[in-house]
């Protein structure tokens, strides 16, 4: 008794890769960090920029951005910047580590607030 | 008519039951990829209601059923990323479906595919931002790979249910049973 019929094999390996690739098309548009370039964390909340730091800074910068929905401490040192803090229910941005090349975010959606990095212009 | 309407009702329940079950069953269990990125067990409760209840409202019945009893247990905002995430899947899955092309893994990892689009839209939406669109990659890579396990299991599951013996009192309304 077959119950369900097993439909082409070929246009569904078709249709995945299809949508594998599209997975993948975003990597062409944030592509690594070049040698050389400078950067900065951008921190945005509902989409406006908020505060820029500089990733090269030798010195450890802390600061606290304070949105209508809430606080985030965020540490820029060693190349890298992170989410020490928040006061989120669920820390996702805490979690989420520290990022250091152009591409990679922190989101902390509670709070409408995104940490990425870009180039500096 | 009263009768077959009840008996798929006591099916419609089992369903979403067996999805509550799945979900709660998957909170206690580590994330197989990072923090927050789940696996969607109860997704295979979707793609059986998807390809076993006569009519695609059904089908949506129990999807938002479960999304939304679910995302009460949860707590937090997570319940609105969860609709936006399922609908936009749940849309494309019955399209899938009913184009007949496709076997039920792929649909079931197109599903998944688009569930994990569908959360960073809505995610794009709440920041105001293009940016998150780099977390497509992973998590539409992470989307297909689960969609495909949650395939399997549903492939496996429905073969379970139309074996009439077992599920007989629903076997009347589930088409593609062949007698």
């Amino acid at each position: 008794m077959q119950l369900i019929r097993q439909k082409s094999n070929l246009k569904s390996f078709i249709l995945m890769s299809a949508l594998a690739l599209l997975a993948s098309v975003p990597l062409f548009f944030f592509k690594g960090t070049e040698a050389g370039a400078s950067l900065e964390a951008v921190v945005t909340v509902d989409g406006e920029i908020v505060r820029r730091v500089p990733l090269s800074a030798d010195k450890e910068k802390r600061f606290t951005v304070s949105t209508p929905y809430g606080n985030n401490e965020i540490v820029v040192r060693g190349g890298k910047v992170f989410v020490e803090d928040a006061d989120c229910p669920e820390k996702v941005c805490i979690k989420n580590g520290a990022i250091s090349t152009t591409g990679e975010i922190i989101a902390c959606l509670p709070h409408h607030l995104l940490l990425e990095i870009r180039k500096v212009k | 008519m009263t009768q077959r309407n009840t008996r798929k009702l006591v099916y419609m329940g089992l369903l979403t039951a067996a999805a509550l079950a799945l979900s709660f069953i998957e909170s206690f269990l580590p994330s197989p990829f990072f923090p927050g990125v789940k696996l969607g067990l109860a997704n295979i409760v979707a793609i059986t209601a998807i390809y076993t209840l006569p009519r695609t409202r059904d089908a949506a019945l129990v999807v938002f059923a479960r999304v939304l009893i679910g995302g009460i247990f949860a707590g937090g905002a997570s319940i609105f990323y969860s609709v936006c995430g399922a609908a936009l899947s749940f849309c494309v899955t019955v399209l899938l479906k009913s184009s007949r092309a496709f076997s039920v893994v792929a649909v079931s990892a197109a599903g998944g595919f688009f569930h994990n689009l569908g959360q960073i839209l809505a995610a794009s939406a709440i920041v105001s931002s293009a940016s998150l669109i780099s977390l497509l990659p992973a998590l539409g890579i992470i989307g297909l790979a689960s969609g495909l396990a949650v395939g399997f299991a549903a492939d496996g599951m429905m073969k379970v249910i139309l074996r009439k013996d077992i599920f007989n009192f629903c076997a009347e309304f589930i088409p593609n049973v062949v007698k």
